[in-house]
């Protein structure tokens, strides 16, 4: 440190100002410089002279004297208007907000989060009414009423008795979301059949086969995919329906078809053979869906049938030609046998 | 010379905590009522006032020697603190607002009296208003011992005479420095300028006051 240095710093550290570092670089210096060192000696001097001139505390009377001086001052001041109270105080709201970045951020994370929060509930909200709607779309209700001139409907739900009156909630069980088809009961020599089927709880119904509501209840019976005896009633049913030529090309020809093609029950399949067989003639589905079972069906039962059934049909070439593979390929030789003597019985193409 | 440096009195920091006020069978903290003050009500901003108004005044005193001068600016400086306490926005201690307040009408009156007086002493040579004031001071302080205060006297004479020909700048740093004891960078603070202009004009003050009151000794 230099005595220039050392000068400038005299005085600081006579008032506790010096920062520690130049502080130990100061006494060191005054422990070498002698001039330096009277410099402190004159500054800390005069330090102690300046105490021997006090700052005195005003006295009592001069205190009460300006504080009552003030406090008249002050009354003289106009307070302002209302507006101006309230501009204050805006001003004042504005001030601590700017004055409080933290708490203005808080404020908007908050708000944002409350937002975000309310908005998902009012999503999710929206989403179950639109849900609800979609589920009682997919339930259409009818009146009673008219559920019951139509068929005879007899609901065995405990919860929905349909021989209340004001029952207005009938819900239209061949459109609603159905579980599945339990149980088919058919009364012998009368087209009554009762239908069981699930749904949230189980239910049952009764009417006419020929009840649109009641076929198409069939028609899902046809389908069940755990219960063969189930899809057997309902394709033997319909099957019957349609042998009697009550099936109009549409659903019922195409469940038969089906049952025919892929169930897994030769005895449903036969049933759909048997139905039909009155439309193979005329209806060209029909009639590869036949030739199909002839051809491929597992059950060498089934494959015969399907070779009797098509043979009444006259100069049909695609009978004849599947008839002739069936004849020459099919493994069973009891079937190439019934194909042979079918081809032989029908006059060739002409 | 070690030992001089450790025996140098370190002056109590000037540092001002929020503080607690009772009033009324309340604690009540400064900012809560500074937020009252701003909000209009006068109880707060008395109770602010009866917290600093004795410092103020006894600082205005020590600077301008004269209680008349003293409660002027005792008032003026609250007057305006009152009025412009909503502009307040809490950067700094309202301690060193309302010192900002006060230091800044007293380096005006300062001004003025150090021009009146130099005209003075051109028309009234030796004789000079310094007296006067000197007489002002030692009159409200009269004490029991005739001869102390008669040394006491003639020492704060010759101190209050080499005080008064700092500048007024240089008489604010120190008073704030040496009778204060505020820290350099809150007196920059007060003063509106930097730690080292503040350092800078106590080194220069402690050097004149010096030079003035050597050929005293």
């Amino acid at each position: 440190m230099t005595c220039e240095q050392a000068q400038e710093s005299i005085a600081l550290a006579v008032y506790g100002e010096l920062p520690d570092e130049e502080r130990h670089l100061l006494a060191q210096h005054l422990m070498t410089c002698e001039l330096c060192r009277a410099e402190y000696d004159a500054v800390e001097g005069l330090r102690k002279a300046m105490t021997l001139y006090p700052q005195e505390e005003p006295s009592a009377n001069l205190l009460a004297r300006a504080r009552m001086r003030l406090e008249e001052t002050l009354d003289a001041v106009p307070q302002g208007g209302w507006v101006q109270r309230m501009g204050r105080r805006f001003r004042l709201g504005v001030v601590r907000l700017s004055g409080a970045p933290v708490l203005a951020s808080a404020l908007l994370v908050f708000g944002l989060a409350v937002g975000g929060y309310g908005g998902f509930k009012l999503g999710a909200h929206k989403l179950h009414q639109q849900q609800s709607k979609m589920i009682l779309k997919a339930l259409p209700i009818r009146p009673a009423q008219v559920a019951i001139s139509n068929g005879n409907i007899e609901n065995t739900s405990g919860n929905l008795p349909s021989n209340e009156p004001n029952d207005s909630l009938m819900i239209d069980t061949a459109a609603a979301q159905i579980a599945n088809v339990s149980q088919i009961l058919s009364a012998p020599n009368s087209n009554r059949v009762e239908i069981r089927f699930n749904r949230l709880v189980p239910e049952s119904i009764s009417g006419s086969v020929r009840d649109p509501y009641m076929r198409r209840l069939l028609l899902l019976g046809v389908v069940a995919p755990q219960n063969s005896m189930v899809r057997d009633t309902a394709v033997d049913l319909i099957a019957r329906e349609c042998a009697m030529g009550g099936c109009k090309e549409g659903p019922d020809r195409r469940a038969l078809m089906e049952a025919l093609r892929y169930d897994s029950n030769p005895g449903v399949r036969l049933d759909a053979l048997a139905g039909l067989q009155p439309y193979i003639a005329t209806d060209v589905h029909v009639r590869n869906a036949v030739l199909d079972a002839m051809l491929h069906d597992a059950d060498p039962i089934v494959r015969v049938q399907a070779i009797e059934l098509v043979a009444p049909i006259e100069a049909d070439s695609s009978v004849r030609q599947v008839l002739h593979t069936v004849a020459e390929q099919d493994e069973n030789p009891h079937i190439r046998d019934v194909s042979e003597q079918v081809l032989q019985q029908e006059p060739p193409v002409q | 010379m070690s030992d001089a440096l450790s025996l140098v009195s370190r002056e109590a920091v000037a540092s001002h905590p929020p503080r607690k006020i009772v009033r009324t069978g309340e604690i009540t903290s400064e900012t809560e009522l500074i937020r009252e003050a701003q909000a209009g009500s006068r109880a707060a901003f008395d109770a602010l006032v009866r917290q600093h108004d004795q410092a103020v005044l006894r600082l205005a005193l020590h600077l301008t020697g004269s209680e008349q001068d003293a409660q002027d600016v005792h008032q003026e400086a609250f007057l305006k603190a009152y009025k412009s306490l909503g502009n307040f926005r809490f950067e700094c201690s309202f301690y060193t607002w309302i010192y900002r307040i006060v230091t800044n009408l007293c380096l005006d009156l300062m001004r003025r009296r150090k021009s009146r007086r130099e005209e003075q002493a051109v028309l009234i040579d030796a004789a000079g208003g310094e007296m006067d004031l000197l007489v002002n001071v030692s009159d409200d302080r009269a004490g029991a011992n005739p001869d102390r205060e008669l040394e006491r006297k003639q020492l704060g004479r010759h101190i209050m005479s080499a005080l008064d020909k700092l500048t007024p700048r240089e008489r604010m740093v120190f008073e704030l420095k040496h009778f204060q004891g505020l820290r350099l960078r809150t007196i920059g603070e007060m003063l509106n300028t930097t730690e080292e202009t503040a350092k800078n004009t106590l080194f220069r003050a402690t050097k004149k006051l010096r030079a003035n009151l050597a050929t005293v000794r």
